[in-house]
């Protein structure tokens, strides 16, 4: 469980501070775009989201153990 | 694009021959899955399916049960009238399935077979022993959970109306409906919008027949249906407008020349005969003005349109059905104001915070961001009926498994979506007094022009397949709380399969009947009731369930008390919102969501009143935790 709330957090740094230095940015200027996106879009959103999915397939593939959930046998409630 | 964007969104008769075979398919789905029902056990099978659900069932009705009527018709709208920082607003989904799939399904799944408990109630009375904690989490979800059902009834009618638009057999029956309401001696059917009405009838009708008969089974057969059809609307749909906007890069940089439309109120002189009407277009020197508001003073002569909406044109965009005045008519335009936030900025639908119509912090400030950030994935996790379905899969590889398929699926829907409707409004601009009909629209428009009509029946089955998933599984909810938790558990525990069988049916469609008559008059604040209750069960149930899951101290008095704690928190929150706005309003100090606060005040109390009071026995400790946790 504390694997998966740090890599909930590692995201959040990644994307919320990126988005923070590139995305709230004021001035007239043109936006520079990344495949046909804002890049700050790209590479604040994207590119974590790619990373993030990769990360959750491998994690649920590789490391997440099997176990014996049980049969349903019956309990007792108090 | 002729006609007003609303005609727009009517789909034509192909269309509705479409969006019919896909009713009749979650009919066949329904009946099929019903057939299949288990003999043993009707409880278990009913609520749960008996826990033997497969990667692809698993992964879709958790997915479906996710995506909601708002992930189809509030999010496009949002990112429609904000722009591409809906990019950032939405990114926390990158880890819900992570989160709200990996974090604590096989330790609930484990519990709840131990404890051979069908609902989460159940779960947690059995695992802190305590019958109280049962009782209050019961009352919780029932509570919260009815606020759900409203809003989605409401939103399935909607869509529904929407897609039936002026066809003739529509129409025909509306009126039969209105004549119906007339005749009822109560003020509030007899009031009722008669289209409004006949939807919400026809959706109720449907979704309650499929969940008597089906149960838990047809509920997760169907949403696996569901499913795949959001999955191949959003993809049809993201092709179309690629191809129909000319690629990514050219609708972006269209897009950074829009700006947000300007409000204003203008006055027509020596109209004559003429007569404009509620959604036309004009064209006033050079500027598009379209015609949201009421016409006042229509003698003929002058008459007055208050609001309208300025657009500014912009080469590369949609025009829209701009109507010609006649020569001799004076148009004097007044009180022009344009939005607090992203007025007359080049590039505001490209960067953060995003225009704002009232807020001049813009429609999402950094504090947000981190709130949304957190909010998804946690609040993804917290929901009763997203744990319900954690207890429901077969064993720990299909878990496993449906982690990837929903990683990819979430993936796929919310970024992708945010490509699609910002590249969406080159196609279709001028609808921001209407954007929560802009995913029909876009729908109908991205296929007229495409020369195949029929496959918008395909893609507005996507957003009422995402009520219709939502729906079925929160009905469900509601009615496992009372036969299971409150007849089963505390009044009649050796009732025989048959009355509970029997019980289950007139409950179901008892609670189903109840959520339509009450939304007959729909509140106006439903979107914020909706909020209110899924921040409301998220509060009450994320940290309680946790520390039962994982902390062997954790005591029943301790979960009662973290979850009247994160109860007094929201509501004390929403009673705050309400003094400052009055409106239905949820209070968010320091600008952090509300559920921020009331997991802090829930985790406190939790942890706090177990350490006073007395856990469970060590045979209950061993029986419910693994020998090595992993």
């Amino acid at each position: 469980m504390w694997i998966v709330f740090g890599v909930w957090a590692v995201f959040c740094i990644w994307v919320v501070g990126y988005c923070k230095l590139n995305a709230f940015v004021d001035g007239g200027g043109e936006v520079p775009l990344t495949l046909g996106m804002p890049s700050w879009v790209f590479w604040g959103v994207a590119v974590p989201w790619l990373a993030a999915t990769t990360f959750s397939i491998v994690f649920a593939l590789f490391f997440i153990q099997d176990h014996e959930l049980g049969d349903g046998e019956a309990g007792e409630v108090a | 694009m002729g006609g007003s964007f609303l005609a727009a969104a009517s789909a034509g008769s192909s269309a509705l021959v479409a969006f019919g075979l896909y009713i009749v398919g979650v009919f066949v789905v329904a009946w099929i899955s019903g057939r299949k029902q288990s003999e043993k056990g009707f409880v278990s099978e009913y609520f749960l399916g008996n826990r033997g659900f497969g990667m692809w069932a698993f992964a879709l009705t958790f997915a479906a049960t996710a995506a909601s009527g708002g992930t189809f018709m509030g999010f496009p709208a949002k990112i429609y009238s904000h722009g591409w920082v809906l990019a950032l607003w939405i990114a926390g989904y990158m880890v819900v399935p992570l989160v709200a799939m990996g974090a604590m399904g096989k330790q609930l799944n484990h519990v709840a077979r131990k404890a051979n408990a069908v609902t989460l109630p159940e779960v947690m009375e059995a695992r802190l022993q305590n019958r109280a904690t049962g009782l209050v989490a019961t009352l919780m979800i029932v509570f919260f959970m009815f606020f759900y059902l409203l809003a989605q009834f409401k939103a399935g009618s909607e869509i529904l109306a929407r897609l039936l638009g002026d066809i003739p057999g529509f129409q025909a029956a509306v009126s039969a409906t209105s004549g119906v309401l007339k005749s009822v001696p109560l003020g509030v059917v007899a009031t009722a919008d008669p289209a409004y009405v006949f939807c919400l009838v026809c959706f109720a009708v449907a979704v309650i027949v499929y969940v008597v008969y089906g149960g838990f089974r047809a509920v997760v057969w169907t949403d696996v249906m569901q499913g795949i059809i959001m999955f191949a609307g959003v993809l049809i749909m993201l092709g179309l407008v690629l191809v129909q906007t000319g690629g990514l890069a050219k609708a972006t940089r269209t897009l950074e020349k829009m700006s947000p439309p300007e409000s204003a109120t203008i006055q027509l002189a020596g109209l004559g005969e003429e007569i404009v009407t509620r959604g036309d277009w004009i064209e006033v020197s050079g500027e598009w003005v379209k015609l949201v508001g009421g016409l006042t003073s229509p003698d003929g002569a002058e008459a007055r349109v208050a609001p309208v909406l300025i657009y500014q044109p912009v080469e590369g965009t949609a025009v829209p059905p701009l109507m010609a005045l006649p020569a001799g008519v004076a148009v004097e335009i007044a009180d022009r104001s344009g939005y607090a936030n992203g007025h007359d900025s080049q590039g505001a639908y490209l960067k953060a915070p995003g225009p704002h119509t009232s807020n001049a912090a813009g429609f999402l400030s950094l504090t947000l961001a981190v709130s949304f950030f957190f909010f998804w994935p946690f609040g993804t996790l917290a929901q009763p009926s997203n744990m319900v379905r954690l207890m429901a899969f077969n064993n720990s590889r299909t878990l496993r498994r449906s982690i990837v398929m929903v990683s990819i699926y979430f993936s796929v829907i919310y970024f992708l979506m945010v490509v699609i409707f910002c590249a969406g409004r080159v196609l279709l601009p001028g609808m921001d007094d209407q954007a929560d009909g802009v995913m029909p629209a876009l729908a109908t428009t991205l296929t007229s022009n495409a020369g195949v009509p029929w496959l918008a029946g395909v893609l507005l089955a996507a957003p009422f397949a995402a009520v219709m998933s939502s729906v079925d599984s929160f009905l469900l909810m509601v009615s496992s709380a009372v036969v299971r938790d409150i007849y089963q558990n505390r009044m009649r525990p050796t009732a025989s399969e048959r009355s509970l069988r029997l019980l289950s049916y007139i409950v179901t469609s008892f609670i189903g009947i109840a959520a339509m008559l009450t939304v007959l008059k729909p509140p106006a604040h439903l979107q914020d009731l909706i909020v209110f209750a899924s921040g409301g069960l998220a509060g009450c149930f994320l940290i309680p369930v946790l520390l039962m899951l994982f902390w062997q101290k954790m005591t029943g008095a301790g979960a009662i008390a973290g979850m009247l704690g994160g109860f007094a928190m929201h509501t004390g929150l929403l009673i705050a919102g309400y003094s400052a706005t009055g409106e239905f309003r949820v209070a968010t100090p320091l600008n952090l969501e509300p559920l921020i606060w009331d997991l802090l005040l829930s985790g406190v109390l939790a942890v706090a009143v177990s350490f006073m009071s007395r856990r469970p026995g060590q045979e209950v400790i061993d029986r419910y935790f693994y020998s090595s946790p992993g």
